[in-house]
């Protein structure tokens, strides 16, 4: 159990920069998810920390100790892979013991570990087959043995949860989280499903070209994202961003023809262009109390997704502007119903245009 | 096509490498750049001395009423090769892709000569095919044939040509088989809505579709009937009767290593050395090699 | 198939079966032929049935050769052909393997100056360079041995293109995997690599088996000694004899004893067989 810290990575193939100075600490014990789209280059990192890859400039640290030129073995890592990677010709068990046989470890400690990893997820019966003779999830959970087996400082994570089906996919995610946080070993989870990300992270890394977007809590990424790219990535449906002006007085801002109030007043920006972004379940129908009478967004619907539990419907402000807003499963909306929408002050999101960054 | 992962070692690919490239030096590179180098030396009669005479000696084969002959003899059999074995082979594949019941069984009885040696096919045949005790030979007295190859040139290239191509018929055989069953099914039945009886599906669907398969098949019987019937002379006509069937490859043996005519040997060598290299350009640039066996 | 036609279906098994007679038919003759005694296959027509000799002839031939001494026993030229056979399977597979693992496993200067001299093999068979093939075999002391029969030919571009093809389709995350689990480059080759080839290996096997048995020009140039003939090649010598004195239940026995043992291993190994035949494509 360690502490790894990355300090500015920069990988590059050929002229394309793939990772362009990532830096990130994540403390002993910590679940950190690397979320972003693919090609991103979080694959890319991931495989830095392992040892798979080199990069082209900057250090690992794995439990203080700097990696850089250190083999994949050598890391005390383990690694969990997308397709499991499990080697066919092995049985599970054969599977589990291979990493522990070559770093030479004694046959009774390999029997032993192997046991009790089978012991805590269920594959006690499963040790004498084939990787081909299991279904997906059991495939998963030799590779996390595989793993577990390595009583390894840090365990890296690849996408593993996206060859599963969904339902199997909710249960791996739980199974993983308990796993990692019984443990205690720090954990780099990379995945482009935000569900996962939430769920799993004590922290997570937006990273988008090769650029850290942001790191926090799931929640604090939820509520304020550092920038567009992280809003429009974060949530489902997408956050709305609507183009918008500071009011003279820096209390309100208009956009689609509306007069809403901020948060914090931003004394001397009259007149700056912003985006401004609300996530559509914060769209609240009706007078909120909050905005100056009148002040709220007047949009019409003009089409409707019934999810069930929720339903999201797109409309458009006066000024053309498209917007999508969630409402409860059991308030039905049609084409065609006007509302008149007041979001909390504190719902509004204003970003920078040129740059993307959030404004406090 | 290249692999993403890839270990790191100062040595140890070279290490791995050094036996076959090592034999490959040696026995292959070595040899054939001597036997380019001796096609421009000529020898005296007592093998005393070398001279270097550039390309005298191509000049002399193809103006070598022999060599030109032996040409002629090699195209007539690779192509007679190709022709009967490929005919025979797509017919029998077409039955086998229509027979419901036995596929698997008529499979087993016709690829096992693929196995047998060439010179021991060429034994087989000659057995069959001897003017004094072989049945063939006997039932053609029968009808009023008088068969004999030591004799008759034709009747001897006819020998070779039955016992090289009845070798290849089970790997065409096969080849063939394994195209057709890879037609998807559906295609077939709609050739059956579309149009009448299984012989105008067979020349105005499968036929066409099979094209890839045939040219592969052409090419590689033709480099069979070049160099792997070496055996099947040898042991059935040793080129006669009256050089008759003489091909390129026994010619370069039987000059070089019975007729000890070294300029003469290499510079045939030569010119085989180009033909195969022709061949294998046209197989790796040409050839659609992703042959589906289903 | 499609339609269902009964004359059809007739159609096809009668010619199906008609060319597996066509096929069989001269190894029938020969077998029938080598069961006789000498006089009876000197008749013309000769019988169409087993004769009663087969034990007779099959072990004469084996153990002392022909009656005129046109060739000595044939069982240690079996012996010699089974040695140069598998000697030339696992040679072949076993340097393609390690070659195919070089080009496809590591990056080297000179990586793509080896791949085409591998490649370049395919241009050149022994046909082609007859003589000067003779001359380094002569000069290296290389003739009437083993070692020269076997390892001049176990050199391969289609063996190695084989397992580079197969080599490139074993997935990236297995060797990070084995990476990870402390395997470095031999290991990896020798745990997983090598048992994951299996089939492969086997199927290729059984071609080279066939390949190596069946060798007739590399033989016949580089033994003169009697007791390194090999029987596909001796057999030659034995039909140019019967030229004089024919001896054809011997020959056809001979014939019949080269052709066993590959026959045997296509007919049992089929499924390998074809695998084989249909990825080295050559």
């Amino acid at each position: 159990m360690a502490e790894v810290v990355v300090s500015n990575i920069v990988k590059s193939f050929g002229k394309v920069a793939v990772l362009k100075d990532v830096s990130v600490a994540i403390a002993d014990g910590e679940m950190l998810v690397v979320l972003g789209p693919s090609g991103c280059g979080k694959s890319t990192l991931l495989r830095i920390i392992a040892g798979l890859e080199t990069a082209s400039a900057g250090d690992v640290m794995i439990g203080g100790r700097r990696v850089n030129d250190l083999e994949p073995a050598e890391r005390d890592i383990a690694m969990v892979f997308q397709n499991y990677a499990l080697y066919p010709h092995m049985t599970v068990r054969q599977n589990m013991a291979y990493g522990l046989k070559n770093l030479g470890t004694a046959k009774a400690v390999i029997e032993k570990r192997v046991a009790e990893a089978a012991q805590i997820l269920g594959l006690a019966e499963l040790l004498d087959r084939k990787p081909r003779q299991l279904s997906g999830g059991q495939r998963q959970r030799v590779a996390m043995g595989r793993a577990i087996v390595r009583e390894p400082e840090a365990f890296l994570f690849d996408e593993p949860l996206s060859n599963l089906d969904a339902k199997l996919r909710v249960q791996m995610r739980h199974e993983i989280k308990q796993l990692q946080s019984r443990l205690g070993t720090t954990g780099i989870f990379v995945t482009h499903d935000q569900v996962e990300a939430m769920t799993l992270g004590d922290r997570l890394l937006v990273l988008n070209q090769g650029v850290v977007e942001q790191v926090d809590t799931p929640i604090a990424v939820y509520a304020r994202p550092a920038s567009l790219f992280v809003a429009g990535f974060i949530g489902s449906p997408a956050m709305n961003v609507l183009d918008g002006t500071i009011d003279g007085d820096g209390a309100t801002v208009s956009c689609g023809g509306a007069r809403l109030l901020l948060e914090h007043p931003l004394p001397g920006a009259g007149g700056r262009e912003v985006r401004v972004g609300i996530r559509p379940e914060h769209l609240v129908a009706g007078d909120s109390g909050t905005s100056p009478p009148g002040a709220g967004l007047d949009a019409e619907i003009e089409w409707v997704e019934l999810l069930g539990a929720d339903t999201v419907a797109h409309g458009r402000l006066a000024d053309g502007q498209a917007l999508a807003l969630r409402r409860p499963g059991d308030r039905p909306v049609a084409a065609g119903d006007r509302f008149h929408l007041t979001p909390a002050p504190a719902h509004l999101h204003l970003f920078d245009p040129a740059t993307g960054r959030r404004i406090e | 096509m290249e692999k993403r992962v890839v270990f790191r070692h100062r040595w140890l690919p070279y290490a791995l490498l050094a036996p076959q490239l090592a034999i490959t030096l040696v026995f292959f590179i070595w040899p054939a750049a001597q036997a380019l180098w001796q096609s421009m030396l000529v020898q005296d009669a007592f093998g005393l001395s070398v001279r270097f005479v550039w390309f005298d000696n191509f000049t002399y084969l193809f103006s070598n009423r022999e060599y030109l002959h032996s040409i002629r003899v090699t195209a007539i059999f690779s192509l007679g090769v190709a022709l009967l074995g490929l005919v025979v082979a797509l017919l029998l594949a077409a039955m086998a892709d229509h027979a419901i019941r036995g596929a698997v069984v008529y499979k087993t009885l016709l690829i096992w000569p693929y196995a047998v040696a060439p010179a021991i096919a060429g034994v087989l045949w000659l057995f069959l095919f001897n003017p004094s005790v072989g049945i063939v030979a006997w039932w053609l007295q029968g009808i009023g044939i008088d068969w004999n190859h030591k004799i008759s040139g034709n009747q001897a290239m006819l020998l070779v040509i039955i016992a090289a191509a009845w070798k290849q018929v089970s790997y065409n055989f096969l080849f063939f088989l394994a195209g057709m069953q890879a037609i998807p099914k559906s295609l077939i039945e709609a050739a059956a809505i579309d149009c009448a009886g299984p012989a105008k599906r067979f020349f105005t669907i499968i036929f066409p579709l099979l094209s890839p398969t045939t040219f592969f098949l052409i090419v590689v019987n033709i480099v069979y009937a070049f160099f792997d019937t070496f055996g099947i002379i040898h042991a059935v006509t040793r080129g006669g009767p009256a050089q008759a069937t003489n091909i390129m490859v026994y010619k370069v043996f039987s000059d070089g290593f019975i007729g000890l005519n070294l300029g003469s040997s290499a510079a045939q060598s030569a010119v085989l050395m180009a033909i195969v290299i022709t061949l294998t350009v046209i197989q790796f640039r040409f050839v659609e090699r992703r042959v589906q066996y289903g | 198939m499609v339609q269902n036609r009964p004359f059809f279906a007739v159609l096809v098994h009668l010619t199906l079966i008609l060319g597996v007679l066509v096929v069989a038919l001269p190894i029938y003759v020969t077998f029938i032929a080598s069961t006789q005694d000498p006089s009876d296959v000197l008749k013309a027509p000769i019988p169409m049935t087993m004769g009663d000799r087969l034990v007779e002839n099959y072990a004469g031939v084996l153990g002392k050769g022909s009656v005129n001494a046109s060739s000595g026993p044939v069982a240690p030229m079996m012996l010699n052909s089974l040695i140069m056979a598998l000697g030339i399977a696992i040679g072949k597979i076993a340097i393609s393997l390690l070659s195919a693992f070089a080009i496809v496993y590591f990056r080297f200067p000179g990586r793509m100056l080896a791949f085409w001299t591998i490649f370049i093999t395919l241009m050149l068979p022994v046909e082609v360079r007859i003589l000067p093939t003779y001359e380094v075999m002569a000069t290296l002391g290389l003739l009437n041995s083993y070692t020269g029969l076997i390892v001049p030919l176990i050199a391969s571009a289609t063996a190695t293109f084989l397992f580079r093809q197969f080599f490139m389709t074993v997935p990236d995350e297995l060797v990070e995997a084995a990476r990870v689990d402390a395997a470095g480059p031999l290991r990896f080759f020798w745990d997983i690599l090598l048992p994951l080839s299996r089939t492969n290996i086997a199927a290729l096997f059984v071609i080279l088996f066939i390949y190596g048995w069946n060798q007739y020009l590399w033989p016949l140039l580089i033994t003169t000694d009697q007791s390194m003939y090999t029987i596909v090649m001796a057999i030659q010598r034995m039909v140019v004899a019967a030229d004089n004195e024919p001896e054809w239940h011997f020959i056809t026995a001979v014939a019949i004893l080269a052709l066993i043992p590959p026959v045997v291993v296509v007919v049992l190994m089929q499924r390998l067989f074809v695998k084989g035949l249909v990825e080295t494509e050559k």
